[in-house]
């Protein structure tokens, strides 16, 4: 078990590092680098393009900071640190990261398909998001934590869908653009499962009818 | 935790860029020695009067010379390079100087010049040419048309001891003419650019592992769209494979009879009775639609070869 959490947590930081290098692609402020080449479109409306940047360069902080708050020592130690990153990981994504990416969402590549995904995405994203905070406000802990589980599990798909795309193009070799449409749904519903299931592991450990066991 | 820290950052500097993107752009295979022509003044007389009248490209077949007892000796021969009884060759004749002649071959994609000399009488002109003799499969060419013919005769003698080290030459003269209708038919594999893939198997409880090449190959999505005459579209590029958008941003080059510095797409595009390698430079000639389309299509061609299987954007 403990081999087991130390390779999830040796490759997430290790994908956090991957992404965090591709945000870098986007410094400095650059319309013309690997993605929005392909948006010239998109690019010409203000809206799109700020959103967009507004997206890459807020977002890699949630992935960079988000572990801490499922870290159970540095939460019962340090609990007051626990609710300042909180604070800061709500309303990064409830005024940056969220409505943006409703915005590139909408225009994402792919047609219909993924944009109908994407868009679904951002809104649970949002949603999950107010939720968890919601339930902290009124004390309702169980509830908080499941809704932020399943907020952190949809920001992850930052990085699962990455993945995705690699595994699925070095076993199948589908078209890029029919890989895009499957990792952006894929990348997020697999996310989603996974935090459901893990919600019935720590919940059903904790808790008997009610009661706390050890 | 100190370990995990570790582990992450071993992980991340094994990784590091080219996780997310190939950094290392794989370049064209360009042949060793470029052999650059002098792109002759055609006439478009197909009917031979004068020296002039000799000076473009001919086209043919290159067929085995060889006896049926001189085949049985090689007949456990590996050099299967060699195989090829029957090739097509294209030969252009560059220039003519007096009696020096200078021209090149292309066949299977290998490009060789030739140097010479040429005989006129009131019957006909009479080639010899030899190729420089740097390369295993040089030899030396003589060949001839009669004054008032429209077919070149001739043969070929390779200087060293192949399996085929004679073959015979019949070439008509082709005058170049764009024609954006020219269409690609079949697709394209590249044998020089592979990667080594391993595969796994289960068979009857057995387990089974093999490796095999996998070759830069295009799918079926370059045969539906001629890009000369059609618009592509951000749709149809963003879902092609690199090969694809290689192969469709050439196939402009190729109906503008482009004589490629590659290999590979010189042997690809020879299948095609249209394709003829006359020029060096046919940038100027594109039409509106194809410099549309070269721009779409090497926009994404950049991104395919740099994200298509990595991490990411």
């Amino acid at each position: 078990m403990k081999v087991i959490k130390a390779l999830l947590l040796g490759s997430y930081f290790y994908f956090t590092f991957l992404l965090l290098l591709i945000t870098l692609q986007y410094v400095p402020l650059n319309f013309d680098v690997t993605f929005l080449k392909l948006k010239q479109d998109e690019v010409k409306l203000t809206y799109y393009t700020v959103a967009f940047f507004t997206h890459v360069y807020s977002s890699v902080f949630l992935v960079l900071i988000g572990w801490i708050q499922f870290w159970s020592f540095f939460r019962n130690k340090y609990s007051n640190l626990h609710k300042l990153i909180g604070k800061f990981y709500i309303i990064v994504i409830l005024l940056f990261s969220g409505p943006s990416a409703l915005i590139i969402g909408y225009h994402a590549n792919g047609g219909v398909v993924s944009k109908i995904s994407f868009v679904i995405l951002s809104v649970l994203w949002l949603l999950f998001t107010y939720m968890s905070f919601y339930y902290a406000k009124n004390l309702n802990f169980k509830a908080h934590q499941k809704f932020a589980i399943r907020s952190f599990s949809l920001t992850l798909s930052a990085i699962s869908l990455r993945l995705f795309k690699y595994i699925i193009v070095f076993l199948f070799h589908t078209p890029p653009m029919d890989t895009y449409q499957i990792v952006s749904w894929l990348g997020w519903i697999f996310n989603l499962i996974i935090a459901e299931i893990i919600m019935i592991y720590i919940f059903r450990k904790k808790n008997k009818n009610g009661i706390k066991i050890k | 935790m100190k370990k995990l820290f570790i582990v992450s950052v071993v992980f991340a500097f094994l990784g590091c860029k080219e996780a997310i993107k190939n950094e290392v752009s794989q370049n064209l295979k360009v042949d060793e020695v470029l052999y650059e022509f002098e792109e002759p003044v055609v006439t478009e007389n197909l009917v031979m009067t004068t020296k002039e009248d000799l000076l473009g490209y001919w086209v043919g077949d290159y067929t085995s010379d060889i006896t049926p007892e001189e085949e049985v000796k090689f007949k456990d021969s590996e050099d299967y390079y060699e195989v090829n009884y029957n090739k097509r060759i294209s030969i252009s004749i560059d220039n003519i100087i007096d009696t020096i002649v200078n021209g090149h071959s292309v066949v299977s994609g290998n490009i060789r010049p030739f140097k010479g000399s040429l005989v006129e009488n009131e019957k006909g002109f009479y080639f010899k040419v030899l190729e420089p003799g740097d390369d295993k499969y040089d030899g030396e060419f003589e060949f001839s048309i009669l004054k008032n013919d429209s077919i070149i005769n001739g043969k070929w003698q390779a200087n060293e001891v192949l399996r085929i080290d004679r073959r015979r030459l019949k070439l008509y003269k082709k005058v170049f003419e764009y024609n954006a209708d020219n269409e690609l038919s079949h697709e394209y594999i590249d044998w020089d650019k592979s990667k080594k893939v391993k595969y796994k198997d289960v068979d009857n409880d057995k387990e089974y592992e093999w490796e095999d090449e996998e070759y830069f190959t295009t799918t079926g999505a370059v045969l539906k769209v001629n890009t000369s005459k059609d618009k592509v579209t951000k749709e149809f590029a963003e879902n092609l494979t690199k090969a694809d958008i290689f192969i469709l941003r050439n196939s402009i080059y190729a109906r503008h009879g482009y004589s490629f510095k590659n290999r590979q797409l010189r042997s690809y595009f020879e299948d095609y009775d249209w394709y003829m390698p006359v020029f060096t430079d046919v940038k100027k000639t594109f039409t509106k639609i194809e410099i549309e389309n070269i721009d779409l299509l090497l926009l994404y061609e950049e991104n395919a070869e740099e994200y298509y299987d990595r991490f990411g954007r």
